[in-house]
């Protein structure tokens, strides 16, 4: 990837981070914020490495994405109004009644190839299996949140994953981890996945030559099922304006102009240092 | 196969041998680590031990354009280990995807509470787009399972081990989701059966009518969508219903037919189900006689409830 895409995908990424707070703003909860820990993930899947087609949401050969992370969901419809699959001012009504987009992803809102809210490993493994057995050359994403290899039967999916091992499917699991730290929480996740039959990577989930490199190094179709552990600091990113807040108080206006502008101003310092 | 005749279990799982030739629209996904070595291959998919895991598998091939069908036999408990999955991936998307849960709870009866679950229609039924279908025998399940394969949303079959023998002619294919079949016609009371009761609700018609009770005897094999019409149009003529399921008496068949006639016209109804227990272990036998789930025991409720009879 060289400099210029990639300043271009952290400007996407800078203005998807910014409607995900303006989402948090008007829906007045700042509950919304972890989908920002998720944003460069996406931007990098939908923007470089998907096959997707905004203007045929039912091509039989796009990628699909499954997105299991509960809290993420804020980021990806961002994502997808901003690639065009629906008008932006929905992102406005988000959870409102009466408007399109559901607090989880629902199915019949364009772009969304999966129901959210649920395990979407196994969910994953069936399109995996459906598209391969049609003759089809789509590949599955599932994206994962920080605390879903801790509950709910995922280890049962990745298992079945392992056995079916469809050559299509990808596994992206969010950690608060911070790049070059210790590795605390991913060594035995890797070691953990490996042992099911897993080829897991880790990369720093907020930079996008890291995200790049640990996309490139898998080859589809793939013998066994493939897991990047994404770094993406967790809570630590949520902007300062918002962190001040106690939990139960929504976020003012006011609140929301300061959170824009702090993204600005270390989005404007990334940018001077690179 | 000997002492098999007539079970819902073969009926099914011949149905899926016949839908599968007829295109590959469809997949099977069995449940379980190994296939039984002693049945035909039904040349599913095999998911493995977890029923959750299943359901979501299910919920992506029919996202990917397939109808799926689980076949999960030796899983009595399917509906309450998945339910969160079943409502999440299949029943909110309403997706194509249809749960054969082959044992009903006494087929496996040795295993008692823990291992037999007799609230699984009543979990199913209250959640929207699912349809739920009891069949009571080899050939109804036969032409019930092969109507699925035309289904718009999700569906829960439930099947049964024990052998009924053949309520049906074979080849007879007069049953659809929502349908519900008039066995007897009598003008004395209502007997509404599901599953294995079925059989037992028919030889209580012939006890009744030698005691000059002529009972309507249906078999309301679609629990939803309910058949209402064929109900109300009973009751209208006989003014009382018994209703009998292999169920808990909550919620299941019973809730089925007492709403219904609440929301347009009130006849005295008796229940012949499990009550409010969970079941001790015992054979199918036993059970059946230690629960009271016998055509005697319907004789015995529709005398109560004729002599307080709607005139």
């Amino acid at each position: 990837m060289d400099d210029a895409r990639r300043s271009e995908l952290e400007g996407i990424a800078l203005d998807i981070r910014k409607d995900v707070v303006r989402m948090a703003g008007v829906s007045k909860s700042s509950g919304l914020l972890p989908a920002l820990t998720v944003v460069e993930l996406l931007v990098y899947l939908y923007w470089e490495f998907m096959r997707i087609f905004p203007g045929q949401r039912n091509n039989p050969e796009r990628d699909r994405l499954v997105l299991s992370s509960v809290s993420a969901a804020p980021a990806l419809y961002a994502c997808l109004s901003s690639l065009g699959f629906f008008d932006r001012d929905e992102l406005w009504s988000y959870r409102r009644l009466g408007g399109m987009l559901q607090g989880y992803p629902d199915i019949r809102t364009p772009g969304i190839d999966a129901p959210g809210g649920t395990n979407g490993l196994g969910i994953a493994l069936g399109l995996a299996l459906q598209i391969r057995m049609a003759g089809l050359g789509g590949r599955v994403f599932c994206v994962m949140g920080e605390g879903e290899p801790c509950g709910d039967g995922l280890w049962e999916s990745i298992d079945a994953a392992a056995v079916h091992a469809p050559g299509n499917i990808f596994m992206i699991m969010e950690s608060a981890g911070e790049p070059g730290g210790e590795m605390e929480a991913e060594a035995p996740l890797l070691k953990r996945l490996a042992s099911f039959g897993w080829k897991a990577d880790v990369a720093d989930g907020r930079d996008f030559a890291s995200i790049e490199r640990a996309f490139r190094s898998i080859k589809t179709p793939m013998r066994e099922p493939a897991a990047i552990i994404a770094l993406t600091g967790g809570s630590r990113r949520h902007p300062d304006a918002f962190e001040s807040k106690a939990q139960d108080r929504p976020p003012s206006l006011d609140d929301v102009e300061r959170a824009l502008s702090e993204l600005d101003t270390k989005a404007g310092k990334r940018g001077g240092a690179a | 196969m000997n002492g098999s005749e007539g079970r819902s279990y073969d009926g099914a799982r011949d149905a899926l041998c016949y839908i599968k030739g007829q295109g590959d629209d469809m997949v099977i996904l069995e449940l379980g680590l190994t296939r039984s070595a002693d049945e035909p291959e039904l040349g599913g998919i095999l998911a493995g031990p977890s029923e959750r895991n299943a359901v979501l598998m299910a919920s992506g091939l029919s996202l990917g354009g397939r109808m799926a069908f689980i076949w999960a036999p030796g899983s009595p408990l399917f509906a309450g280990r998945s339910y969160e999955q079943i409502r999440t991936a299949v029943a909110i998307p309403n997706l194509k995807v249809v749960i054969l849960s082959s044992h009903d709870w006494t087929a496996l009866g040795h295993d008692g509470a823990v291992g037999l679950m007799c609230e699984d229609i009543a979990l199913m039924r209250v959640m929207p787009n699912m349809a739920v279908l009891v069949p009571s025998d080899r050939n109804s399940a036969f032409a019930l399972t092969r109507s699925l394969a035309g289904n718009d949303g999700p569906a829960y079959v439930r099947l049964s081990m024990a052998a009924t023998g053949d309520i049906y002619e074979y080849g007879d294919s007069d049953f659809a989701v929502g349908g519900a079949r008039l066995l007897t016609e009598g003008d004395g009371v209502t007997i509404v059966s599901c599953g294995v009761m079925v059989k037992e609700a028919l030889e209580a018609a012939k006890v009744l009518s030698q005691q000059g009770i002529n009972a309507d005897v249906i078999d309301c094999y679609s629990i939803k969508p309910f058949p209402e019409r064929m109900l109300v149009a009973s009751v209208r003529r006989t003014g009382c219903c018994v209703v009998a399921e292999k169920h808990a008496s909550a919620a299941g068949l019973y809730g089925a037919v007492t709403e219904c006639l609440a929301r347009n016209y009130m006849v005295p109804v008796r229940s012949v189900a499990i009550g409010d227990n969970f079941a001790t272990s015992g054979t199918h036998e036993e059970i059946q006689e230690y629960y009271g789930l016998t055509h005697r025991e319907i004789v015995h409720n529709v005398v109560q409830v004729w002599a307080m009879r709607r005139r």
